[in-house]
């Protein structure tokens, strides 16, 4: 006797659940790095470890969003577009935004792994992280928003 | 005790320019493919041999790295603190427009 645990849908909607619970997390360690760098002198080893995780973390997630994105194209996008539903263009913003976040906090983090000593270069770290914040914090609006509806055979 | 000397500003200036030049190059690229000649907005193109999203990525981090590097090689001392002291303003103006461009035109 043989058990399916997950149908290609099933699977389909546990990864991307996961991939949009993992960018909240990420999402909300960078917030960590925002503050503290704003907050205190000087860089402290956990302002620069929340920074490398969560960009570690958001760089995984959108490695999970490529390998999703192709059964996106082929089996949920037609039907939106089909139905005329806004999602897949919701969707499409998600994407954007997720991929200037990634560089961005990336950026944020290695500009303190670099020269993290430099009080100029954790204020140009601190804006990368606060913009990659930012455009992460709109591709999640997006991304829940995208995701009450983009199913396959919705 | 000898302190440890303060590191180079051209590292982190590279890494400025890498990002915001990500940024933008990702933006231009969705926005010229969206004024293209056909008027097809490619996130509506379903079944193609590429897919442009990946290529668009990939080209933007190329454009990034090359930038960056390239500041971080080229720009003296003086020129990479001004280039950091600048770094609020260069990316809001790289990010604002972009974000908002890719709302508009998702």
């Amino acid at each position: 006797m043989t058990f399916t645990v997950f149908t290609g849908s099933q699977l389909y909607a546990l990864v991307t659940s996961a991939h949009g619970l993992v960018a909240v997390l990420a999402l909300a360690l960078v917030l960590h790095p925002v503050i503290t760098l704003r907050r205190r002198p000087g860089l402290s080893w956990g302002t620069r470890f929340t920074a490398e995780l969560s960009a570690g973390l958001l760089t995984a997630v959108f490695a999970v969003g490529w390998w999703t994105y192709p059964t996106y194209r082929a089996r949920v996008k037609p039907g939106l577009i089909e139905a005329k539903h806004p999602a897949w263009l919701w969707f499409e913003g998600k994407e954007h935004l997720a991929a200037m976040a990634v560089a961005l906090v990336v950026a944020g983090a290695l500009t303190l792994r670099v020269a993290g000593r430099r009080d100029d270069a954790r204020r140009a770290a601190w804006a990368l992280l606060l913009a990659g914040w930012c455009c992460g914090a709109g591709a999640a609006i997006l991304g829940v928003m995208t995701r009450a509806v983009a199913q396959p055979g919705w | 005790m000898t302190p440890r000397p303060t590191p180079s500003a051209r590292p982190p200036a590279g890494l400025l320019v890498g990002a915001c030049v990500i940024v933008a190059s990702y933006a231009a690229q969705r926005l010229w493919a969206a004024s293209g000649p056909s008027g097809a907005v490619d996130g509506s193109i379903i079944a193609s041999v590429h897919i442009p999203y990946y290529w668009r990525c990939g080209t933007a981090l190329f454009h990034g790295v090359a930038a960056g590097a390239l500041a971080a090689w080229a720009l003296r001392e003086p020129e990479a603190t001004r280039v950091l002291g600048r770094a609020g303003l260069l990316v809001a103006l790289a990010v604002i427009p972009s974000a908002i461009a890719m709302l508009v035109v998702p």
